[in-house]
């Protein structure tokens, strides 16, 4: 049996309407066309179709409001109230390159901080004095005689 | 405003700083937003003031939106965790608003049209705040389930069974009204 066949009981129509309502509108699209098959050809479906229907009354029984012109007003004026925190639009993938090459940034600079080659010291001037006296046959630590 | 496209391209110049598009997304989304939140906060004040707040987070942060959701969903979900965040500063201080309806309403008796709509939302009120939502979200916002899920963070499974039981503790509050005095009206 596939799974679309099996959802499609009497009992994933009475769980659709007692979720969604009896207004097919509000169901999933996907299972709409065959809830509504279903729903008109079950017989014993009345009793609580009937009570769901005097539900969805009810609800429609409380009205909207309307909001008020000071409300409209303050919204109209929120661009020259506001400044904009985000300049520009950027779509997802912008957005991740950018986050990627931040990211990547930081890394950077901290892996820079903690691995970098210490200032010269005493010691490495005289570890590349010996370094030229050995390749060059000169002792460039001596001044030279006149 | 008239379609997915239209709207993201709104979206893409209010994110460039264009009054206009910002203003012509007001006009298509200030009533629905408005409304959500005062079915989720049941207070005018305060939905108005959540409401304000949802279309300034528009203006600042639209280069932020993902095409993939509609900009009604967004919108909703910024919306939403306003109204979250209220109802959690409410906890300590009930509203006043919501005492005094509860006590000016009295039951039986005959209930015009706008009685009945005191009493809807007297009863959507007393709904846990997960279900009120899930139900304003279906059935007065016109969202999808993967819609309404997404903004309350859950599977379509799980928002099912916060629709039926808000639907179930809806029926049995507001059972003194009889069956002839709601319409047998189901869209809107």
């Amino acid at each position: 049996v596939r799974q679309d066949d099996k959802k499609q009981t009497a009992d994933r129509l009475r769980a659709l309407v007692e979720s969604y309502g009896t207004n097919p509108e509000r169901w999933p699209p996907d299972e709409r066309a065959s809830a509504q098959k279903l729903e008109t050809s079950s017989s014993n479906a009345e009793a609580w179709l009937t009570e769901q229907r005097r539900i969805d009354a009810l609800l429609d029984g409380a009205t909207d409001v309307v909001p008020s012109p000071a409300l409209m007003r303050r919204v109209a004026e929120i661009p020259l109230r506001h400044e904009k925190a985000l300049s520009g639009w950027r779509p997802g993938w912008l957005r991740n390159l950018i986050g990627l090459g931040t990211a990547a940034a930081v890394l950077g600079l901290v892996v820079g901080m903690t691995t970098s080659e210490p200032v010269a010291t005493d010691d490495a001037v005289t570890e590349w004095d010996d370094l030229s006296t050995l390749a060059l046959g000169v002792d460039g630590s001596e001044e030279l005689l006149p | 405003v008239s379609n997915i496209e239209d709207e993201i391209e709104w979206m893409r110049r209010t994110a460039n700083g264009d009054a206009v598009a910002f203003r012509a997304l007001a006009d298509a989304h200030l009533v629905k937003i408005m409304n959500f939140a005062y079915r989720v906060l049941h207070d005018r004040t305060e939905a108005e003031d959540v409401a304000q707040e949802t279309f300034l987070r528009l203006w600042k942060d639209a280069g932020r939106y993902e095409p993939k959701a509609r900009v009604t969903t967004w919108l909703h979900r910024i919306a939403h965790n306003l109204c979250v965040d209220r109802l959690r500063g409410r906890r300590e201080q009930p509203s006043d608003e919501l005492d005094e309806e509860r006590s000016s309403t009295e039951p039986g008796g005959l209930l015009d049209r706008k009685r009945l709509a005191t009493d809807v939302g007297k009863a959507l009120a007393e709904l846990p705040e997960r279900q009120r939502t899930a139900i304003t979200l279906v059935h007065y916002q016109g969202l999808s389930n993967i819609e309404a899920a997404s903004i309350l963070d859950v599977g379509v499974d799980a928002l099912e069974s916060l629709l039926s039981r808000g639907r179930r503790s809806l029926r049995d509050k507001l059972a003194q009204h009889e069956p002839d005095e709601v319409t047998g009206e189901t869209g809107r």
